[in-house]
């Protein structure tokens, strides 16, 4: 059992690594990007027309948006004003009348926020500019979050489970019970949107158990006994919380083979039960940007025995 | 876990009316207990923010009129769902009521119900921005299974604290009386091994002079302990302990806590280290993990213990939480045997002052040389407080 003590360690580094990891991929996140400036696509939506008819005034308006620069309004012409206007509640109502968030471009949606910092570094029509900017921003995150998009990930859990087995003697029978503790390694990929995951994970499992009943003068005992096996889980879940954390179920399939010695008494024997099971469990995971824990609690279907996991993944 | 279902499923839907404010509210954007409660631990009685916070924030909107504004809902947060007429005195009322089923799922199952507080609450605010304050708490004392058993008397009433605060500024405060040490995560299950092997439980609270401050990023408490006066000073735990705290990204909290005393008979000294997470939206991952060091002067009842605890909390909707609990405690670490205690669990707080909360907890002992069946437990709560 030492080694339980061993993995708790491990675990409590774990979870203490999480908490500032998150920290440092926000900071590294609010750094901006070292090496050349990203070179966006020709625009060609609504709009596209004022980088021909006003290329200075456009390119003045660039740069005072990407620097956060003041802009004089009474330097633009009314005409040119207006045709900006004009042309994001063009940009706006294409995206208003968008259904799928794929059909917009990162150009259109650029070009439809350029639009629309420009009209507010002029100052132009800046209510109807901020009730537009708002139902647009609202449309794009729906349309977003019904995105489904597929996720690796690599995981390290503790798994915890008991396996029945049987003594089986000349005139009766006792039950045996293993309690098993090890690390199961794993993958997973989940097909997921801002509300639902449907996901599938394989893993390997390696632990050690001990038994010990007494029957009659016999006494059956073992410990550190091995056992290998692997397990491959379906789940269905619903995300939870906006960092993408998940509650769901899932069913598993689990092959494990655990070989408990025969007894030396003649006739007596051992009887194990199917390594082949199946379980249903509640689980969860809990993401803290690009890692997660995942605990898994459930019930070997047909048997009463319990089945647990808890661990850290990262996604990749 | 047929059998759990329709529990669930009754708790949710009983038509009862929030909060007490918990260390996984750092979920909701308040790593600090400060903001929330009078002790600036956590526990103990709201301050007027913590039982609007609770009452707008916290607890579901469900049975309220959608016409109700959250002003009008914060308005109706004080004793008695009255807003308070003046600034210098409050009250509080708490009860909290639990059915726990033993063997829970089995033919054994045994049933009970305790009453595990009943407790009532003053509070005087004293100087601008309640910057001198006395709390004082009077609770039920629910006799234990023992004292039952042998028919001994016990005290049914006891003060659950009783302190005076000083605050010199937002940043630094002191404060003196009874009260529970400054250590860990101090979470609402007294029976987490982190709790009850550190004697951080429902009835471990000292007297002492505890100092609170704020300042870098960090905040911690040094409390000096000379033990309960309400035992007899040989048993009394006299010591020191330290809470501390640094804020990690605005959002998450790591921290240590370090506590050492001692009596006649023996000596304690406890450590470990935490981490509470916050997932936004109201979720949170909290985590401990630390040791517990036994030195009995007569040398037998020496022993090194070692916990670690782990919950999360997941926002469902505004008033519903669902919990994964983790509790691992090795009691002698010169013995094979550890325990895994772990569950899921629900909290609803239906409306304001009425939190519900179902838990279920599998025990599993790990021992190389002998296996004995798991052991399941489910607690039904029910916690009022006006």
């Amino acid at each position: 059992m030492k080694k339980i003590l061993k993995i708790s360690t491990i675990f409590a580094f774990g979870m203490l690594l999480i908490a500032t990891n998150s920290f440092a991929l926000e900071k590294r996140s609010k750094r901006k990007p070292k090496g050349k400036p990203e070179v966006l696509a020709p625009y060609t939506g609504p709009g596209a027309e004022l980088y021909q008819q006003y290329p200075k005034e456009m390119r003045v308006l660039r740069y005072a948006v990407s620097n956060s620069r003041e802009v004089q309004s009474n330097k633009f012409s009314k005409q040119f004003q207006n045709a900006l206007f004009n042309s994001y509640v063009a940009q706006a109502d294409r995206i208003l009348n968008t259904r799928d968030y794929r059909s917009l471009s990162p150009r259109d949606r650029e070009e439809a926020q350029f639009s629309k910092s420009a009209l507010e570094k002029l100052e132009l029509e800046e209510d109807r500019v901020d009730e537009l900017s708002d139902r647009v921003r609202g449309h794009l995150t729906r349309l977003e979050s019904r995105v489904f998009r597929i996720r690796r990930r690599v995981s390290l859990e503790l798994i915890s489970w008991q396996s029945e087995a049987t003594l089986v003697g000349p005139f009766e029978n006792t039950g045996l019970l293993t309690t098993n503790l090890g690390f199961c390694p794993g993958f997973g990929v989940s097909y997921e949107n801002r509300f639902w995951a449907l996901s599938a994970d394989f893993n390997g499992i390696y632990g050690t158990g001990g038994v010990s009943a007494v029957q009659g003068l016999v006494t059956y005992q073992q410990s550190n006994v091995p056992a290998f096996g692997a397990k491959m889980a379906f789940g269905a879940a619903k995300v939870v919380a906006s960092s993408g954390s998940e509650l769901g179920i899932r069913g598993s399939v689990l092959f494990i083979k655990q070989n408990l010695t025969e007894p030396p008494t003649s006739g007596y024997s051992i009887e194990q039960d199917k390594a082949l099971t199946a379980t249903l469990s509640l689980f969860s995971r809990w993401r803290l940007g690009r890692y997660y824990f995942q605990t898994d609690f459930g019930r070997h279907i047909g048997r009463s025995a319990t089945i647990y996991s808890f661990g850290l993944g990262y996604i990749l | 876990m047929r059998k759990l279902i329709p529990l669930l499923l009754i708790m949710i839907f009983t038509p009862l009316k929030e909060s007490k404010a918990y260390p996984q509210f750092i979920g909701h954007g308040y790593p600090s207990c400060l903001n929330c409660h009078y002790n600036p631990m956590g526990n103990g009685p709201l301050t007027d923010y913590g039982r609007a916070v609770g009452a707008t924030g916290i607890a579901s909107r469900m049975f309220y009129p959608s016409s109700w504004s959250e002003e009008k809902i914060g308005d109706s947060s004080g004793f008695l769902f009255r807003k308070p007429k003046q600034e210098v005195a409050r009250t509080q009322l708490n009860y909290r009521g639990l059915q726990m089923v033993q063997a829970f799922g089995t033919s054994n199952a045994k049933s009970s119900w305790i009453n595990m507080q009943g407790s009532g609450q003053l509070i005087l605010k004293f100087l601008n921005d309640d910057r001198l304050i006395m709390v004082g708490e009077i609770g039920y004392n629910p006799p234990s299974p023992q004292a039952r058993a042998a028919n001994q008397n016990q005290k049914i009433l006891r003060s659950r604290e009783h302190y005076v605060g000083y605050r010199f500024n937002p940043e630094f405060g002191v404060y003196a009386g009874f009260m529970d040490k400054a250590y860990g995560i101090r979470v609402a299950e007294h029976i987490a091994l982190s709790r009850v092997y550190t004697d951080n439980t429902q009835n471990d609270q000292t007297h002492g002079v505890m100092i609170h401050g704020l300042a870098g990023g960090f905040e911690g408490a040094l409390h000096a302990f000379f033990g309960s006066m309400f035992q007899s000073a040989d048993i009394r735990q006299k010591g020191v302990s330290l809470q501390l705290e640094r804020e990690v990204n605005n959002d998450h909290r790591i921290g240590f806590s370090f506590l050492n005393s001692k009596n006649d008979y023996i000596g304690v000294t406890s450590y470990g280290a935490h981490s509470r997470i916050s997932l936004n939206d109201g979720s949170a991952l909290m985590f401990e993990f630390g040791q517990n060091h036994r030195n009995a002067k007569s040398g037998s009842g020496s022993r090194i213990s070692r916990y670690g605890l782990l919950q999360t909390f997941s926002k469902a909707t505004q008033g519903l939480y669902l919990i994964a609990n983790i509790d691992y405690g090795k009691t002698d670490l010169s013995q094979e045997s550890s325990v895994l205690r772990w569950g899921p669990g629900i909290q609803f707080f239906p409306i304001q002052k009425v939190e519900l909360r179902a838990d279920l907890y599998n025990s599993r002992v790990f021992n190389e040389n002998s296996t004995s069946l798991d052991s399941w437990m489910l607690l039904l709560q029910t916690h009022i407080w006006l």
